[in-house]
């Protein structure tokens, strides 16, 4: 009897067990399955996948006052910078920036992490900045634009007011590769650019761009390839770091010094 | 008690089976993409759509920020014809988007949004008739913000739009009249949805609807079927993992699948999904691919013949690439996936219809971001042998630098492989002839990769410009036998073929097109208060400069241009139109006194660049006339013609601070009948600039006309000549001569002689 009892517990027990596990897999069912199978199909095979690598020496030390710096390798440091949309999107396909293994990410957009083409900046620093240099290292898997901003000023990033560098990576058909711009109230005019080159990916790059009353100057990699002399100059901003909402770039070393 | 034990162990295996026993086995298939190419003339292009009937394929864009066009093609063509305007998308692409679908007679059904007026409009067209009116599905207010908008068509002919609100659920409207009437939108479920609303019909009058909605912190799928009056939509993701962007559709025996992706890049939830739907509210899910990041939705379509294709855009390896799966009718696998060569850009945003005619078709249309704008990129794919043409001995279509007619001077093309059977893994090729073991312009057979670089010899590169060049490659599999020689022609711009005149100026010719800007207006009146409307053509008064180009023979013609003070500050480029331009422009930044570099940046359409420099010499400072001693000039008449007069300097003595030599490079003569006081500020003269013969002090200006800007009476008396000389700049000097001569009678030249020449 007692065994018939011991046997009745452990059957119930087990019972119970399993028909709480058969319960929760068919509560499960209706909505899927586990997430742990291994995938049906296999992809091509592909070339080994390049690696990041260090960041690059940067060209010599920038002369002068530094006025903000950040090698992100803290994640708070998000808390120093504003990250906008230069064209209007809905709130849940605005560009998401994140800080990872050190670097500043440009990681897509709120919508699902879908990738979108529309502009984005992270800014930083003050709005009473006049003349200055920006500098930043970038590294770019598959976004394809990078760049920098400086005196930025607005409240509204479409309507805002900044100097622009953009550049594209070569292998985009797009041309000129290289513009610099001045932005007044949303505007884009051109004030130098090149046909070419852009720049290679998967490789670091170190992008600056200096304003000095109307004087506008762009290297790329120690190289200067843009100038301009705006007669009519924005008076003062924030600097800013300026690419696509399609995720696959990071930027690094970041620095603003004033001369 | 070993039947319970046995019944529970059942029941656990049971368990175990259902959360995760995938259905679909693996198999290998063979699919193989037909060809890609990107639509022209259409900018700006936003989550464009495609559908398929019998032979014909459809594609629905909005473009330019202003029109829906819709562009149609036989199936297996390799070309469409041009769009046709079904009406106004304004705005931004991203809110006025447009759809497409087919009725099950073959009619076609076209949706889009208008952003402005925040209405979504409809059009029909009926089988072998014309477009229908401009209809309005939904009118939105202040508080409604319609967008993501798609359509479908029942078995039944019943046509469904889902859209959604931002932050709010999906919205139906549906139509049993062409579109003549639509229902009030019904909402469905109460969650706000992200991205597009996705609907499927079924080959029995069945409508379902998938759609991606957060819920406890997760994004997950929902999905069910049309009941009458609602959608009845259940959760069929787990709430383990984040998923979206799902599309849904029907097998040709009525079972419904939804197709999405995991939100991941990597882990158990990442990659490609199906969920096979097992009756109402059962759903079996597998995983098809995975890790990889995946973007925009997974597109799953059925075609007639019971072939599922599938769908998506994925970053694998070290590219973001189109993937394509298909299960054939019958069986129980999808093929493993092949990728689309991609070498023309970034490809967003695709959706996926198909056909069956000659061959199981997967039509793609997508976005392709090319750096500055997103252009309608097409991929046309054949399903697997059974559902499609089998391999053939012609393979491996190769098309250089993506279908473009000319090429630019480059040591390379980029070369992709449509067409591809089986595994090729190597490639010969050769210029203008099918390669041979002994006759090939690759040093033998090469690896094969897909797209690769093929060099141009320099035969080619040295060749006459616009000279037509034919690539002929062979793949082979291992040392298997090689394929048939497939070929693809391109023509190569070798360089930029124009001309060009860097000038002063102030100085005539100018070419015909010229229309002077307000960069020059006021000097070229020569009233004596500025500059000469000539002089040396090497150099300026004013920081600008005289450039005119004119394409010469270029192959592709010319595209723009650019001019700068260095390679580093080149402005934005200027269009040309017929490969010509004339005009002034302003130079950039501070222009210095003496040389100053001008840089002339050319692009033909092919991409050749050509940089020119020249220099221009910046004078805007005055020559001097020696007031102590200037030197003389006389005026005698010529007695068959009197009023033409030969002026003769002597001991001219001017001094300037860049004009070479004697310090001039020519007169500034004015005409007066009455002696005037001051003349370099009488308003009244009107001064014509001749160029000094020679290079010494003494020279003659040979049959002056006394007439020339004189508008006073040619009558007998006192005609009074004043000189001023002028730099290379125009500028002239303050000091002056004066010389006079009296006429007793006025005659004209009796024979057509230049009215001023020099000797």
């Amino acid at each position: 009897m007692k065994r018939y009892r011991t046997s009745t517990v452990l059957s119930t027990a087990i019972g119970v067990i399993v028909l709480v596990a058969l319960g929760v897999a068919l509560w499960q069912a209706p909505q899927g399955v586990a997430q742990e199978q291994q995938p049906l199909l296999e992809y091509p095979e592909y070339p080994p996948t390049p690696t990041v690598g260090a960041n690059p020496t940067a060209p010599a030390t920038l002369q002068g006052t530094p006025l903000a710096q950040s090698d992100f390798a803290d994640p708070g440091a998000l808390s120093a910078w504003e990250f906008v949309d230069l064209t209007f999107v809905l709130e849940e396909s605005r560009a998401l920036w994140e800080v990872e293994e050190g670097r500043l990410k440009q990681a897509n957009t709120a919508a699902a992490g879908n990738p979108s083409t529309h502009e984005t900046a992270a800014l930083t620093g003050s709005e009473e900045w006049t003349d200055y240099t920006v500098q930043v290292s970038f590294y770019d898997f598959t976004n394809g634009t990078a760049g920098l901003m400086a005196r930025y000023s607005g409240a509204n990033p479409q309507t805002a007011s900044y100097y622009r560098y953009r550049v594209l990576k070569n292998s985009y058909e797009a041309r000129p590769k290289q513009v610099l711009e001045k932005v007044e109230g949303g505007v884009a005019t051109t004030l130098a650019e090149q046909v070419e080159p852009g720049f290679v990916e998967r490789e670091w790059h170190v992008l600056a761009l200096s304003v000095e009353g109307g004087r506008l100057t762009v290297t790329l990699d120690g190289e200067v390839v843009l100038e301009a002399e705006d007669a009519q100059p924005l008076s003062a901003g924030r600097a800013g770091i300026y690419t696509r909402a399609m995720g696959g770039i990071l930027f690094d070393d970041f620095v603003v010094t004033a001369p | 008690m070993r039947r319970i034990l046995a019944l529970l162990s059942g029941l656990a295996v049971l368990a175990t089976l259902v959360t995760s026993a995938p259905a679909l086995a693996q198999t290998s298939g063979n699919p193989r993409l037909i060809f890609q190419t990107t639509l022209p003339g259409a900018r700006e292009i936003k989550f464009p759509d495609v559908a398929g009937f019998g032979n014909m394929v459809y594609l629905s864009a909005n473009a330019n920020r202003a029109d829906a066009f819709i562009w149609e093609k036989q199936d297996s063509a390799q070309s469409f014809a041009p769009p046709t305007r079904l009406g106004e998308a304004p705005g931004q692409a991203d809110f006025s988007s447009t759809s497409v679908a087919t009725g099950p007679d073959g009619s076609v059904h076209y949706i889009w949004g208008n952003q402005e007026t925040r209405r979504i409009h409809y059009r029909y067209r009926p089988p072998g008739g014309a477009w229908g009116p401009q209809r309005t599905v939904f009118a939105g207010s202040s508080s409604s913000f319609p967008v993501n908008a798609s359509v479908e068509v029942a078995s039944d002919g019943q046509i469904f739009v889902a859209w959604r609100d931002p932050d709010r659920p999906t919205f139906i409207a549906r139509s049993t009249n062409n579109g003549e009437s639509w229902t009030s939108p019904i909402i469905i479920g109460s969650d706000a949805v992200f991205n597009f609303p996705a609907l499927g019909a079924g080959p029995n009058g069945e409508m379902a609807l998938a759609y991606t909605i957060g819920e406890s912190d997760r994004l997950v799928i929902y999905a069910g079927t049309w009941n009458g009056s609602t959608f009845a939509t259940s959760r069929i993701t787990p709430l383990s993992g984040d998923f979206a962007d799902p599309t849904v559709t029907y097998d040709a025996a009525g079972t419904l699948y939804v197709a999405y992706r995991g939100v991941a890049n990597s882990g158990g939830s990442s990659g490609v999904w199906v969920a096979t739907n097992q009756g109402p509210g059962q759903w079996q899910n597998n995983r098809i691919v995975g890790p990889g990041a995946v973007f925009g939705t997974v597109n799953i379509d059925g075609d007639t013949s019971g072939n599922l294709h599938l769908q998506w855009n994925a970053e694998v390896g070290a590219g973001l690439r189109v993937y394509y799966s298909v299960r054939p009718s019958g069986s129980t696998a999808f093929s493993n996936p092949i990728d689309a060569p991609n070498d023309a850009g970034i490809i967003f945003n695709s959706r996926l219809s198909t056909t069956v005619s000659d061959a199981a078709y997967a039509h793609v249309a997508g976005e392709i971001f090319q750096g500055d704008n997103s252009f309608l990129r097409y991929l046309l794919f054949a399903a697997a042998p059974g559902s499609g043409p089998g391999p053939g001995p012609r393979m491996g279509q190769p098309v250089i630098e993506d279908g473009e007619e000319i090429s630019e001077k480059e040591a390379t093309v980029t070369v992709s492989f449509t067409n591809i059977q089986g595994q090729p893994t190597q490639i010969r090729w050769r210029w203008d002839s099918e390669p041979t073991d002994t006759e090939n312009d690759s040093n033998g057979w090469q690896n094969f990769t897909n797209p690769m670089e093929i060099p141009l010899p320099e035969s080619i590169l040295s060749d006459a410009p616009c000279s037509q060049e034919r690539l002929y490659t062979q793949l082979r599999e291992g040392d298997g036998p090689p394929a048939q020689p497939q070929s693809d022609d391109i023509i190569i711009d070798t360089g930029i073929h124009a001309a060009r005149i860097v000038s002063n100026p102030y100085i005539d010719p100018k070419a015909s097109q010229f229309t002077p800007t307000n960069l020059v207006a006021g000097n070229l009146a020569d009233r004596g208060d500025g500059g000469a409307s000539d002089g040396d053509p090497g150099y300026t008064r004013a920081p600008t400069f005289y450039l005119e180009l004119r394409g010469v023979n270029d192959c592709s013609g010319i595209k723009d241009l650019a001019a700068a003070r260095a390679t580093t500050s080149f402005p934005k480029a200027i269009t040309l139109t017929d490969e010509t331009f004339a005009n002034v422009l302003g130079y950039q930044g501070l222009m210095v006194e003496g040389p100053n570099q001008i840089v002339v940046r050319v692009t033909d359409e092919a991409g050749n660049v050509e940089t020119y420099t020249e220099s221009l010499i910046f004078d805007p400072v005055k020559p001097t006339l020696d007031t102590s001693n200037p030197g003389t000039v006389t005026a005698a008449s010529h007695p068959n013609a009197t009023i033409l007069v030969d002026l003769t300097f002597a001991g001219i003595n001017v001094s300037d601070n860049s004009y070479p030599g004697r310090g001039f490079w020519g007169v500034w003569i004015a005409n007066s009948r009455t002696e005037v006081a001051n003349p370099t500020t009488d308003p009244n003269l009107i001064w014509t600039p001749v160029q000094a013969p020679g290079t010494g002090n003494d020279f003659v200006i040979a049959n002056w006309s006394l007439a020339t800007n004189l508008s006073d009476p040619l009558t007998e008396g006192d005609y009074f000549i004043y000189v001023r000389f002028l730099d290379g700049a125009g500028n002239p000097t303050d000091g002056y001569l004066t010389a006079s001569v009296t006429l007793t009678e006025v005659t004209r030249p009796q024979v057509g002689l230049p009215i001023v020449s020099s000797r």
